[in-house]
């Protein structure tokens, strides 16, 4: 559970700040308050389906695979030098 | 796990002192040539860790946003996040990088980089690593059509039918009532029939998307497998649960006579789910313009 205060996210203050002004007084017609909606009930679609996604496949998922260099290891392979995010550059680039 | 720990630090160029095995850990990392065997404990867990990029530690505390240029940029803590090429990884649009912030923010020990489909989609719109052009996209998204879905009908069993009429019919009716498109459905295995004048429209209306919007388009026709279920969910005319239903119909049928099986049925739905409103999500950051206008009103919000 977070401990932080709700309001210090600046994600909710955002979604807060959307949904003020999208609320509507005195119109007839407008698409921006169901536009709102739309938005606000995808991206709850987005952060419950991640959520539950990842609560299923880590209990069905298990130990997982090898990976593939300790794979090559097994019978005496090593892998050849990829991209690393630490920046250093391989040799040949 | 202690030696995994301390390579993770070293990656990242965190403070030296944490972890007691660093000055061994930091002559290893530097030795590119790496004898099988004199293999140890601390050697295997060392290369397993390099070379498997999938286990990435959490190695900020929070995710922010700041703005540069215009365009919008996630700091990691003090380090800016980068694309997988080494460029700073920027949106043009802020609910975006916000939404790619809390991404980040929500993964606990480790980042699970294959399930943050933003992050994702929006390094390949900065990048574009297979070069697509605009055209080149909207080429692949039309041509889904002849592959739809909700295009291809199936006449057994009657009640199937019967519930692929119900559910599809409305939206291809949707479709034409709105865009004009004249799309008739197949009940065999040749192609639905698409008039010359419907893939014109299509055409004019997806190259009205910006280039970004276009990525997001394309990849959300490709997770569903169905131009006019996207066609409907980014025109908010149906949400992403329906649009999600609407696509495994069938399968929907099928495991209601004979059940599901929880780790695939249902991992699949939520996978489909989570990259669908991914998807959408960022086509309508990637598209939107607001403009307030503020009346002079007696109501008070």
């Amino acid at each position: 559970m977070p401990k932080e205060n709700l309001q210090d996210i600046p994600t909710y203050a955002y979604l807060q700040e959307q949904f003020r002004n999208f609320h509507v007084t005195g119109q007839k017609i407008c698409r921006a308050e169901h536009e709102a909606n739309h938005v606000a009930a995808t991206y709850l679609c987005y952060l419950e389906s991640a959520r539950k996604l990842e609560e299923l496949s880590s209990q069905y998922r298990g130990r997982g695979d090898r990976s593939v260099e300790s794979s090559a290891n097994i019978v005496g392979l090593k892998m050849p030098k990829l991209f690393s995010e630490d920046g250093s550059k391989p040799p040949d680039q | 796990m202690a030696a995994s720990i301390v390579h993770r630090s070293l990656r990242f160029n965190l403070p030296q002192h944490l972890g007691k095995t660093c000055t061994q850990v930091s002559l290893l990392s530097r030795c590119r040539v790496i004898h099988v065997d004199r293999l140890t404990h601390i050697q295997f867990q060392c290369k397993r860790w390099l070379h498997n990029p999938r286990e990435l530690k959490k190695f900020y505390k929070q995710a922010t946003i700041s703005t540069a240029d215009g365009w919008y940029e996630i700091n990691l803590d003090k380090r800016k996040l980068r694309t997988p090429h080494g460029n700073i990884f920027k949106v043009p649009s802020e609910p975006l990088a916000l939404a790619v912030a809390t991404e980040w923010n929500s993964q606990e020990k480790v980042v699970n980089r294959p399930n943050m489909h933003l992050t994702a989609l929006c390094n390949s719109a900065l990048e574009n690593p297979l070069h697509k052009t605009r055209a080149q996209l909207t080429d692949t998204i039309i041509h889904f059509l002849e592959t739809d879905t909700i295009c291809y009908r199936l006449t057994e069993p009657p009640e199937l039918e019967q519930l692929e009429r119900e559910k599809w019919d409305p939206i291809i009716d949707w479709a034409a009532q709105r865009y004009g498109l004249e799309i008739t459905p197949t009940c065999s295995i040749s192609p639905p029939i698409v008039s010359e004048e419907s893939r014109n429209i299509l055409r004019r209306h997806l190259l009205s998307y910006s280039d970004w919007a276009l990525f997001g388009y394309h990849y959300a026709v490709d997770t569903i497998k169905s131009l006019m279920l996207v066609m409907a969910l980014v025109d908010k005319h149906i949400d992403v649960e329906t649009a999600v239903d609407l696509a495994r119909l069938e399968l929907a049928f099928q495991t209601e006579r004979w059940g599901t099986v929880e780790w695939a049925h249902d991992i699949e739905k939520l996978d489909i789910r989570c990259r669908l409103s991914a998807a959408s999500l960022f086509i309508h950051w990637c598209s939107e313009s607001t403009t307030i206008k503020q009346k002079a009103s007696l109501d008070l919000i």
